[in-house]
């Protein structure tokens, strides 16, 4: 973790829920190193409910580190490294390994790179820059001119990050506190929660979180440290000129919120701890490359943070990335057979991205060897999926972050129901194990069963109107289902225990499943109904060597993308720009030619 | 997407002149959505390949047509899926009523060359001909063809991508609030949103009455004469028609049932309709020709109320006025050359004429005009085809439905979902996806991101 100590957050969370139940760590590794977790938008539908955990940042790369040096079968080695090799054949160009800056070769027959924003990096802070993966690391200088030679085109992006201060200076008096949720839930479903106590009563006890837990604070920044920004605007590497890599648009520096936003008179400061065993703290809301003295000055101007001393100061970062339309959605290169790229370097930003590809990369490296097709997860399917398919079909010129609104189905993307949606996917592949499977297909069944007894079970309007009408909802005059109640905005499932006396002990998970999919049945219907006449594209492929110069029909434009991008699929091509719905028929015509 | 395997419908018959014209139903759901239009045998009922007569209804039981249905179950179909064919009357009027229709109940408006692509698909049809079909498809997209329906539709184009701008701020709005729950924006103060949603959806009503306008100048209008018997309204119908077609005489109930004719006012084609008087009657004869008469009252575009101006206002005329008071309507005193009195309890908003003297035709034209463009801003603007119709009614709804959501409270994630449905029927028209459209917009407006 390099930029700020938190995993999940709206969209992003459903990435890191997506990644557990296709058996990937990061879920678990937040759960073990989280020191405070919120669930966010909890006012709204539970569609859109997003978890989000601050992390101890020590502790998160060590339990990673743990995990991997537990895997059998798995070697590890940390080195420079400096170029791809290649080579040459009749079909095209083969990734057969790698060297390091000291001249060590290791082959291999897929090569997975994922260089986060060390590739060429060059750090900015004030009129002063200097090549840096991250402040304190070597940047990758080599191996990105080894991927261009190897035909790849590449970009430039830049990112940035706040400066932290020592805890010792701070008053935290003068800020609003942010406290984690008293009852926090977990990201991945392998974390235990409760443990029970008593096999004769059924008592449990809460033994997750298993750190301790730590607030966040909240302050302003205010005209003043505005004026101190606008004073020195020039000295900032942002506005100097110096940076050329395009930074994120919703993760703006404070120089251009300051610019861009000059009617405001406040902006939000998240004062995040760095961990327990440390007194740094992260301030979220300020990244800056403007040189030290102005940071510290501009720190010291905001409420709380009077006396606060700089431990290392924010920064501006530029890195190169590659076009990711030159990607399969397998990840692999076109035309560079066995190179897989995922993260930064395919232009995303985040965490929960980067672990998204690196899961997919590696699942599809690791099949292909094994001669099995590939695992593409459609947009109706996954939030991965809509990443993936936005930046290999899209492509993107700006650091790509997901929001919920990319998704066209996100009512069916939740958090809650992303094992419905890949655990299936994650054990095929051999990455959910046996015992966790079997405990999903039991919760599943619970689940099931549980909306056909609500369906079923009828109540009388005698011993629910009282009710209905306290909780300010219009009376019954037929018996109805406990399931049309339920799906009542003012009905919760708890709120019906005392007309659902015989109802069974469930698992929480259980129930947030039941009362969203009841609650949400109308609308998600639609979805699914619009998703399933995708899907019939989706799974029309198209040979990756088509000559699209000898179908019959296709207008110019689509011709000369459909020959660059080269889509797998029929869904794919048809959200190419420039592709149009005749075009498609055209395909779908030649298609079945060959076919036939 | 071209390989829906959704029940699709088009005319299948050439624009133009002709006694009949053929609407034609095929997917899965084809007997459903034609017996949901069919007054008749049930369509699922009906014996393969045989056919039978019957009235195609509106949603509210009018009838439209009188038609034959023929049924071709799969595989034995030109598409080799379950397909109807609805035979109805020729010229431009019916075939457009009954294809609306069968859209409404369920059908989408085939794209060009569809059906012939299924049977393609399926296996109906060989290779030569499917090489036809890449033709048929791509002709769509032929600079000639492009050229004709970009001037035809430049103006519907520019007025929906205004509406659609409209809609990206409040969609912005909406979307912000649910992907940055976190950030601090300005409240939605006096309900901007909801004044922002009415507005585009005022301006999706107003293209909708235009089209049919504009529908009207192409392709003709029907005017139905009406009121209590014996108030002279065949005297007009000839009138009108400049030819003795309907026998006039003094006796009540004469006309028994419909006739009609073709006239030309002010340049729009009108199909006129003279209609048996109303009235509750023990004649059967008579009182069916009474309920033909009440469909033709539902399907006009414009009605010709007929009352007695040399008598006073009979309780029937009240019933009749109280009847068509929600139909585009005119009032007519007809007889004033025998009692030119004006009965003012009625207030304005009548024409006086008499059909005899030919006294008040001219007013009477120009209010026919005027009734029957709706004063639409036609020059132009909006002409709007079935297929586009249905993309704006489609939007309509969505509006609605965000409208009712905001003032019930919904969440706002559903509240978005409203407004994506709506941007993108719109974009439909203007071939607009909905892309990062929204994005831009949330950054460019709202100070996003810690």
């Amino acid at each position: 973790m390099s930029c700020n100590p938190s995993i999940g957050g709206l969209a992003k969370s459903q990435l890191v829920k997506e990644i557990d139940s296709l058996g990937g760590a990061m879920g678990r590794l937040a759960d073990a190193s989280g020191i405070q977790f919120r669930m966010l938008n909890r006012g709204k539908g539970p569609a859109v409910w997003s978890l989000r955990a601050q992390c101890d940042r020590a502790l998160y790369a060590q339990q990673a580190k743990q995990l991997l040096e537990g895997l059998p079968g798995l070697e590890i080695r940390q080195a420079m490294v400096d170029q791809v090799l290649w080579e040459s054949g009749a079909a095209g160009k083969r990734a057969i390994g790698i060297s390091t800056d000291t001249g060590q070769k290791f082959f291999s027959r897929a090569v997975i790179v994922a260089t986060g924003t060390f590739l060429n990096g060059l750090i900015h802070i004030g009129d002063r820059s200097f090549p840096a993966g991250r402040a304190g690391e070597f940047p990758a200088l080599g191996l990105s001119s080894s991927l261009s030679l190897a035909g790849l085109e590449m970009g430039r992006l830049k990112t940035g990050t706040p400066a932290r201060v020592d805890s010792r200076g701070v008053d935290f008096s003068a800020m609003s506190e942010q406290p984690g949720d008293p009852e926090p839930q977990a990201f991945s479903t392998t974390t235990v929660i409760n443990e029970v106590i008593s096999q004769r009563t059924g008592l449990r006890r809460r033994i997750w979180p298993k750190l301790p837990q730590l607030p966040c604070h909240l302050t302003y920044t205010n005209p003043e440290t505005h004026r101190i920004i606008a004073d020195n605007i020039q000295l900032s590497a942002l506005y100097s000129g110096r940076i050329r890599g395009k930074g994120p648009r919703y993760c703006p520096s404070i120089e251009d919120k300051v610019v861009r936003f000059a009617g405001r008179e406040a902006h939000q400061v998240f004062i995040e701890p760095e961990g327990i065993n440390t007194g740094e703290l992260y301030l979220n809301g300020i990244s800056s490359s403007l040189p030290e003295e102005i940071q510290e000055r501009m720190v010291r101007s905001i409420r709380g943070l009077e006396r606060a001393r700089i431990t290392r100061p924010g920064y501006a970062i530029e890195y190169d990335f590659v076009f990711p339309t030159q990607l399969y959605p397998t990840l692999e290169v076109k035309g560079i057979e066995g190179l897989y790229l995922a993260g930064q370097i395919n232009g995303t930003s985040g965490y929960e991205e980067a672990a998204a590809q690196g899961l997919l990369a590696g699942i599809n490296a690791a099949l292909k060897m094994r001669g099995r097709p590939p695992l593409i997860l459609r947009r109706d399917q996954a939030y991965i999926g809509v990443l993936i398919d936005d930046l290999v079909t899209k492509g993107t010129d700006e650091p790509y972050r997901m929001f919920t609104s990319r998704a066209e189905y996100r009512l069916l993307l939740r958090q809650d129901n992303a094992e419905d949606r890949l655990m299936d996917l994650g054990h095929r592949v051999g990455l959910v194990e046996r015992p966790r499977w079997e405990a999903y297909l039991q919760r599943r069944d619970r689940t099931d069963r549980e909306i056909i007894r609500l369906r079923e079970e009828r109540v009388l309007p005698g011993e629910a109107n009282p009710l209905l009408e306290e909780w300010g909802t219009s009376p019954i005059s037929q018996p109805a289902s406990l399931e049309e109640l339920l799906k009542r905005p003012e009905v919760g499932y708890q709120r019906l225990l005392p007309l659902d006396q015989m109802r069974p002990e469930l698992d929480p998970l259980v129930i947030a499943k039941v009362e969203t999919e009841i609650k949400y049945g109308g609308y998600t219907r639609r979805q699914q109904e619009e998703a399933e006449r995708m899907k019939r594209l989706e799974e029309m492929s198209l040979p990756p060597d088509l000559d699209y110069g000898l179908v019959y029909g296709l207008s110019h434009e689509s011709r000369q993308k459909l020959q660059k991008q080269r889509p797998l699929s029929l869904g794919q091509a048809s959200r190419i720009s420039g592709v149009s719905p005749s075009d498609i028929g055209v395909l779908l015509v030649h298609l079945k030619k060959k076919g036939s | 997407m071209m390989i829906d395997k959704d029940t699709i419908a088009a005319i299948a018959t050439a624009p133009g002149p002709a006694a009949l014209s053929i609407v034609r139903v095929s997917g899965p759901e084809t007997l459903e959505v034609v017996g949901r239009v069919f007054a008749g045998k049930r369509p699922a009922e009906m014996a393969d390949h045989t056919i039978h007569y019957g009235h195609i209804v509106e949603s509210s039981r009018r009838h439209l047509d009188e038609v034959v249905v023929s049924i071709f179950r799969a595989p034995k179909s030109f598409t080799a899926e379950d397909l109807a064919e609805i035979t109805c009357h020729g010229g431009s009027a019916a075939a457009p009523l009954v294809l609306e229709a069968v859209l409404a109940s369920g059908a989408r408006l085939a794209r060009p060359g569809e059906f012939t692509l299924r049977a393609f698909l399926n296996g109906r049809i060989d290779l030569a001909q499917a090489e036809a079909v890449a033709d048929i498809i791509n002709a769509k997209t032929g600079a000639a063809v492009r050229a004709a329906l970009d001037r035809l539709s430049g103006g519907l184009s520019r007025r929906v991508k205004a509406i659609r701008e409209s809609l990206l701020d409040p969609a912005a709005q909406v979307e912000t609030m649910v992907d940055f729950p976190e950030e601090d924006l300005p409240p939605d103060e006096a309900g901007q949103l909801r004044s922002q949603i009415s507005g585009a959806l005022e301006q999706v009503e107003r293209i909708i009455k235009d089209s049919r306008a504009s529908m009207v100048l192409r392709e003709g209008a029907r005017v139905v004469i009406a009121g209590r018997p014996n108030v002279g309204k065949s005297s007009l119908f000839n009138l009108l028609l400049r030819e003795e077609k309907a026998i006039v005489a003094e006796q009540p109930g004469t006309t028994r049932d419909v006739l009609e004719g073709w006239i030309e006012v002010g340049g729009i084609p009108v199909r006129l309709f003279d209609t048996a008087g109303l009235r509750e009657t023990g004649d059967h004869i008579e009182t069916q020709g009474v309920a033909r008469a009440r469909d033709k009252l539902g399907q006009a575009d414009l009605v010709l109320l007929v009352l007695d101006g040399s008598a006073s206002i009979a309780e029937q005329d009240r019933a009749l006025l109280a009847e068509t008071e929600g139909l585009n309507r005119l009032v007519l005193y007809n007889k004033c050359d025998l009692a030119p009195r004006a009965p003012r309890e009625m207030g304005d908003g009548w024409i006086e004429i008499s059909a005899v003297t030919e006294q008040g035709l001219p007013r009477l034209e120009r209010a026919m005009i005027e009734g029957l463009t709706g004063g639409a801003e036609h020059e132009g603007s909006a002409a709007a085809n079935a297929r586009q119709i249905e993309a704006l009614r489609s939007c309509q709804s969505s509006l609605e439905g965000a409208i009712r959501g905001l003032d019930s409270g919904i969440s706002p994630e559903l509240l978005a979902e409203e407004l994506r449905a709506a941007i993108a029927a719109l974009g439909q028209i203007t071939g607009q996806a909905i892309g990062d459209d929204v994005l831009n917009r949330i950054f460019s407006q709202f100070c996003i991101g810690k």
